[in-house]
């Protein structure tokens, strides 16, 4: 099968012949997510060469573990970008506490200018921005433990011990930060 | 429900430690609250790993630094079996096997299989020489496209045969393959391009172990 031929398959395809050894299977799927990857990345590890090391050593994991990919538990780029983000919370455990924290999101995204972009990636770049503003939007004791717990890489109960609060008082903002959440995204769409 | 423990947003937040991670994917198996909660909060915490973080283009080195071990071990890899990368996606269904021989053919073996689609019935005739498949409620195999017959033996690669069929409206078709199917090998049907392909480019939605 031809590249371009390739290129138009599903992404549950391309992984099953990734899994029979195919690596231009994995190369078609690496193009389609390693911009989103890679950027989720930056945002868990805050640091761009750390980034690097996190997008490389996942993305090596996948290919040799393609036949891991559940389709009960998501679609491919789920299961693509939650091994991103468990590779990076890995990666920055590793750090010493000190250095561990959020992000801080200036200088650590590659910003792209808009003429530099595709018409997908300008989508993508829309799509990014009305889920930021929608966490933007979320009351600050929500957005916090949401932020800490998904790109900080922390538990619940480090979160309570962090913010000095009952875990139950973290369940319940993590829980009510993403119901708002998705309602805000649903009246976006 | 009892040892509900308002979990399941941390969950879906990847924020239990995995001991507390593994008794709630436990409890999940018999709490449709749970359940239901967590596919309603799952929608929006997927949307944060894919876009809750600003764009980025991913380098270039890292990429030829990743298909460069990607081509290397290309050879070195190990081939896993094809029905294994299916397995998790399939549902389990019974099939019946019949091996009729000349003097009308063994009592019929209850076999399982994994057939994708739900309710779907394959029946698989084993006889001197020959090998008939016949499928009830299978879907469509969609536009501009065939069903293909492959055996598979041990851990080797699917080898195409010559059987290429649709289904009818209601989902009915027979075929036959004109080789006896070994015991221990693997009758595998998937989804391909009209005029058939050489190696699977679909996940088989029947895979039959004999």
């Amino acid at each position: 099968m031809g590249r371009g031929r390739l290129r138009e398959l599903a992404d549950e395809d391309l992984v099953a012949l990734s899994a029979q050894g195919r690596s231009d299977a994995f190369e078609a799927i690496y193009d389609r997510h390693a911009d989103s990857a890679f950027a989720l990345a930056i945002r868990v590890c805050g640091q761009r060469a750390l980034a690097e090391d996190v997008l490389q050593e996942a993305m090596v994991w996948i290919w040799r573990s393609g036949t891991r990919y559940d389709p009960r538990r998501g679609s491919v780029r789920s299961w693509i970008l939650l091994v991103v983000r468990s590779r990076a919370i890995d990666a920055i455990r590793r750090r010493t506490v000190r250095e561990r924290g959020l992000v801080v999101e200036e200088g650590a995204a590659e910003r792209l200018p808009a003429s530099e972009l595709t018409d997908e990636a300008v989508e993508r770049r829309d799509t990014t921005s009305t889920v930021r503003g929608a966490i933007d939007e979320l009351p600050a004791d929500q957005r916090r433990v949401i932020e800490l717990a998904y790109f900080g890489g922390m538990t619940h109960v480090e979160i309570a011990s962090l913010l000095g609060m009952p875990l139950g008082t973290v369940k319940s903002r993590m829980r009510l930060g993403l119901a708002r959440l998705k309602l805000e995204l649903e009246g976006a769409r | 429900m009892d040892g509900c423990e308002g979990n399941a947003a941390p969950y879906a937040l990847g924020a239990l430690p995995p001991d507390e991670r593994d008794r709630f994917e436990r409890h999940l198996e018999h709490c449709s609250v749970c359940r239901d909660e967590l596919d309603s909060l799952q929608v929006a915490a997927d949307r944060l790993a894919a876009e809750g973080a600003p764009p980025a283009r991913a380098p270039k080195a890292v990429r030829r630094r990743v298909l460069a071990q990607v081509y290397e071990k290309e050879e070195r890899r190990p081939r896993v079996a094809l029905a294994l990368s299916f397995a998790l996606v399939a549902v389990l269904l019974v099939i019946v096997v019949v091996r009729s021989g000349p003097n009308g053919g063994q009592p019929p073996r209850t076999l399982s299989a994994q057939v994708r689609p739900p309710g779907s019935h394959v029946l698989v005739r084993v006889g001197s020489g020959r090998t008939e498949i016949s499928i009830a409620g299978m879907p469509q195999p969609g536009t501009g496209r065939i069903y293909e017959v492959w055996t598979k033996s041990g851990a080797g690669a699917p080898k195409p045969t010559s059987a290429l069929f649709g289904v009818t409206r209601s989902g009915e078709a027979t075929t036959a393959i004109p080789i006896e199917a070994r015991s221990g090998s693997e009758v595998l049907i998937s989804s391909e391009p009209l005029g058939g392909s050489s190696s699977p480019t679909r996940t088989p939605i029947v895979v039959a172990r004999l």
